[in-house]
């Protein structure tokens, strides 16, 4: 469930951000990406079906990006500084008290953690200056809720 | 903006229709299949078959050749009667079976497509955010599109194409979005609008219950009619039996089924194409906008090759659709081919089923029925074309070929149709000149069959949907009854010409060389009130709708009338006093009458409209007819059977000559002065006296020969059937029974002899009893064997058994029989050897 919260928590910020006329879309295409989150990012053309439009132009929505970048930042999380932080992290997210003992996240951490995910959105077909604004988006979001 | 708007709305697309031809190929391809089924189980009919035709001493070959003996086809039908029961039990629940796999289908697919993309339902429960933003919008959109009843929204959170779909059922129409699409609604709402409306104007269309429905059915086809048929009838590949292969049966259903299935496609891409174009000229039309989707451009441009299969239709096309509503008014060459071969096909399928239970056979109505039943659905479809046709012109549209290229398309459809029937597998798909010939001249006529009822739709305009347009509409039905309708006579184009009009031509050409010539359309035409009936309708309705001239059409007649009269009278002075020379007389008369109809066709053509011309060469024949009549008739009886029925030939030439005649037209119409509705009447009222009534000629020359046509069989295919129909059996029980006497006499055992003798002799006399077979020479060797066979097991079981009888004639009938048996196996053998693929 940490995951699950982190990383919708995290991508919704980041949409609220800088996309928020996505906001009401983000719900139904965050339980498709909890769901299949590879099928969510593919960027599969679909062939024309039967009575459909024909129309076959991708849109470049921020929140599949959003919830791809938040789970390479979660990932990456869980491998540097263990699950206790990625729990504080879900706990922050549900407005629980933040335990004492809980290890503090640097200013270089991050950067570090914004540059991953201005990379991770570039991956995903972000053009760069998006990709910035993903990646501040980013950090801005885990600095305050850390 | 375009034109055209109010005819797109106002005029059937055709496309149900067109729907409705492939689900009407769907059923009478599942009757066929289930028919052949029926020969595999429960009974063997093949062998039923074979037994009833030699009972009938009716053996069915393959040289189209028809038994006149009604006796036999009576004797046939009964013995076939015992099998109709499960046939019929194969067809009717093949058909129930289809319709419930359809049914199925048609249910399942889109909960299915709903459970498997996991579809989100757009609603205040499942998506309440996205919803209350969508709702008022979308709410617009479905008020724009007209639909009393919003359809179901969902959304696809998967894509972030800028897409939709429409799918689902006629009671719950479900229109999809994707997730990309929605997005736009904030930064394109133009282009949101315009995919949206693209898919309420599917729902609006009523496309989602056909096209779906039709893809149901022909999805159940493919997986209960097509497969199982094609595994039934290539199991025995499985074996590798690969020589099967060589079967032209089998070869040809592998190539038809084939095509079958590759045209069905295309027609369903061409119709699913047609219907795209028809939502986005309602889409330019809803928006007032004729590139709604000008902020959408990305789609990727089908190569040439996947133009003709692709779904969706370029973006050239969508554009014309838009920006020239009255471009889809336009009926196209390639869906008028389509439609014409998917009714042809099912017509066939649909015979081939009913002859299977011997109700579509000469003796009953079914011929006429059938051809009424085909030429109503070929009649909507000529009425359709002429219909939206008619509106494209309304429209602004030009094109001189705007009836007749699709009219050639659906008689192009017709004719391949006819070759690509299964039941006709084992034939070769347009197999001789005849077959050719005759399929060039149904193009041909349906064409102008077209373009005829297309200027009558252009004349009703706005009153086709009254009663005008309902007579006009039973006009064209009798007109492709007439002029349609004897198509079927192609496939057997090959046996009437050797059987019928061959020997007529001959021996009518020893009356006069023009006498032989004029007999062939005088044989061709069976029905003369149906043919002039349809001819009288080719002048009349454009007449009565205002087009031509009936005071000139009636004058131009009967002073072209009065100068073959001229004629006759002199050719009169130069005739004979026999039958024969009557009967060329006469010929020399119509032709006569057809060089006036051409040459007033001709003028008349280039003064008025071809309409005027068609009614003066009808006038001409009629009074032609007339006056071939008064210079045969000797009371009520003539000396020419050409004299007594001139109508036979002379509306249809007449026809010919007015299409010759219009050749020569110059564009010039007189205006019309009055209805001339009297001068019509007067007509209508002395032409049904010329075609309704005819003198006799009891003593006139034949036209053909008295013995009738020569009965033609395939020797070695009868006697091949002869032997599965129990020849066989009859054969080997004689010489199983001969041979125990034989085996016997080693012995030496007395009362072993005289029970084998018993045996023979019954044996031997059943044999005796059954049909010879149907080679003379087998049944030569046949018949000698027994004669022998017969008296010397009767004298064998008097020996042996009685006391007393001859023993020489007993030793003849068993030793001399021997070498007439052998002869009749040699024979028998070399018969079905003949007959196996790849004999030649």
């Amino acid at each position: 469930m940490a995951e699950r919260d982190f990383v919708v928590d995290t991508a919704r910020s980041v949409v609220a951000d800088l996309a928020p006329d996505e906001l009401a879309l983000f719900e139904p295409v965050s339980r498709a990406y909890l769901r299949d989150p590879k099928k969510v990012l593919s960027d599969r053309d679909r062939p024309g079906a039967v009575l459909g439009s024909g129309i076959d132009i991708a849109i470049a929505l921020l929140s599949p990006v959003a919830l791809g970048v938040a789970t390479a930042v979660y990932e990456h999380l869980l491998d540097k500084t263990g699950e206790a932080l990625v729990e504080r992290g879900g706990k922050l997210f549900k407005r629980l008290r933040r335990p004492k003992d809980a290890p503090e996240i640097t200013a270089d951490q991050l950067d570090g953690l914004r540059a991953l995910a201005i990379e991770r959105a570039k991956e995903l077909g972000v053009a760069d200056d998006l990709a910035e604004k993903v990646g501040d988006a980013v950090r801005t979001t885990l600095e305050r809720e850390l | 903006m375009g034109s055209g708007r109010p005819e797109l709305l106002g005029t059937p697309s055709g496309t149900t229709l067109r729907f409705g031809t492939l689900v009407a190929l769907a059923l009478a391809t599942t009757w066929f299949v289930a028919g052949s089924f029926a020969s595999a189980w429960p009974a063997d009919p093949f062998l039923e078959d074979a037994s009833c035709q030699v009972r009938a001493d009716l053996y069915l070959t393959s040289t189209n050749s028809v038994d006149p003996d009604e006796a036999k086809w009576a004797l046939y039908r009964e013995c076939m009667s015992g099998l109709f029961l499960p046939r019929i039990g194969w067809l009717v629940g093949g058909v129930a079976l289809l319709l419930l796999v359809a049914a199925v289908v048609y249910v399942v697919l889109p909960r299915w497509r709903v459970r498997r993309s996991r579809l989100e339902l757009l609603d205040h429960e499942s998506c309440p955010a996205l919803w209350s933003k969508l709702e008022g919008p979308l709410g617009e959109l479905v008020a724009k599109a007209g639909l009393a009843r919003a359809p179901e929204f969902r959304l696809d959170p998967y894509s972030t194409r800028a897409g939709g779909v429409a799918f689902g059922t006629r009671r719950k129409p479900v229109v999809c979005l994707d997730a990309g699409l929605v997005a736009l609604l904030d930064r394109d709402r133009a282009g949101f609008d315009a995919v949206v409306l693209h898919e309420l104007a599917h729902v609006r269309n009523g496309d989602v219950a056909t096209t779906y429905a039709t893809l149901s059915v022909w999805r159940a086809v493919l997986s209960v009619v097509l497969l199982p048929y094609l595994v039934f009838y290539l199991s025995p590949l499985l074996d590798w039996n690969l020589p099967n292969l060589d079967s032209p049966i089998t070869a040809g259903l592998l190539v038809r089924v084939f095509l079958l299935v590759l045209l069905v496609y295309a027609a369903r891409t061409a119709v699913l194409r047609s219907r795209e174009r028809y939502a986005d000229a309602l889409v330019a039309l809803w928006t007032d906008d004729t590139d709604p989707y000008r902020t959408l451009r990305a789609e990727p441009e089908h190569r040439r090759v996947l133009r003709w299969i692709a779904i969706h239709p370029t973006r050239v096309a969508r554009n014309a659709a838009m920006s020239d509503p009255k471009s889809l008014l336009r009926n196209g060459f390639g869906e008028a081919l389509m439609s014409g071969l998917a009714i042809q096909l099912a017509w066939s399928h649909l015979v081939a089923g009913l002859s299977g239970i011997s109700w579509y056979r000469e003796g009953n109505e079914s011929f006429l029925v059938m051809r009424v039943v085909w030429s109503v659905a070929v009649a909507s479809l000529v009425c359709v074309i002429a219909l939206r046709g008619a509106a494209y012109l309304r429209a602004g549209g030009v094109g001189r070929w705007t009836f007749v290229r699709p009219g050639l398309g659906l008689g192009l459809g017709l004719a391949i149709g006819l070759e690509l029937d299964l039941s006709r597998a084992a034939a070769r798909i347009f197999g001789n000149g005849f077959v050719v010939l005759g399929a060039a001249i149904l193009v041909l006529v349906t064409a102008l069959v077209c373009a005829w009822a297309g200027l009558v739709a252009v004349r009703l305009a706005d009153r086709a949907r009254g009663w005008l347009g309902a007579v006009s509409a039973a006009a064209v039905v009798v007109v492709c009854l007439s002029f349609l309708g004897w198509f079927r006579e192609l496939l057997v184009a090959e046996v009437l010409w050797r059987d019928h009009l061959g020997p007529a031509f001959t021996l009518v050409s020893g009356y006069g060389r023009v006498a032989g010539i004029v007999v062939v359309p005088f044989l061709l035409n069976s029905d003369r009130v149906l043919t002039a009936a349809a001819v009288a309708l080719l002048w009349l309705v454009p007449l009565l709708l205002g087009r031509g001239s009936a005071r000139l059409g009636v004058l131009a007649g009967l002073v072209g009338a009065a100068g073959w009269g001229v004629v006759a009278v002199a050719l009169s002075f130069t005739a004979g006093g026999t039958p024969e020379a009557a009967a060329a007389r006469s010929a020399w008369e119509l032709v006569a009458v057809v060089a006036v109809q051409v040459l007033v066709a001709a003028l008349v053509a280039r003064r008025s409209e071809l309409v005027t011309a068609l009614l003066a060469t009808w006038v001409v024949g009629v009074v032609g007819c007339l006056g071939i009549w008064a210079l045969h008739l000797d009371g009520w009886q003539v000396d020419s059977v050409l004299a007594a029925r001139p109508s036979q030939v002379l509306p249809v030439l007449g026809v010919v000559a007015a299409l010759g005649g219009a050749v020569f037209a110059r564009g010039a119409v007189v205006p019309r002065r009055g209805s001339g509705r009297l001068v019509v009447a007067a007509v209508l009222v002395v032409s049904a006296v010329a075609v309704v009534w005819w003198p006799k000629a009891p003593r006139a020359a034949a036209l053909l020969p008295e013995a009738g046509p020569e009965v033609v069989v395939n020797t070695d295919q009868a006697v091949n059937t002869w032997q599965y129909g129990g020849g066989f059996d009859q054969f080997m029980a004689v010489r199983f029974a001969s041979d125990e006497v034989f085996k016997a006499f080693e012995a030496e055992d007395t009362a072993r002899i005289a029970e084998a003798c018993e045996k023979a002799s019954a044996r031997s006399e059943e044999a005796a009893a059954f049909p010879e077979p149907p080679g003379a020479e087998v049944a030569e060797s046949w018949r000698a064997g027994l004669a022998l066979l017969v008296p010397g097991a009767r004298e064998c079981v008097k020996i042996y058994r009685d006391g007393g009888g001859d023993s020489q004639v007993m030793l003849d009938g068993f030793i001399k029989s021997l070498p007439d048996f052998e002869r009749t196996l040699t024979l028998l053998n070399a018969a079905r050897e003949s007959t196996l693929p790849g004999s030649g």
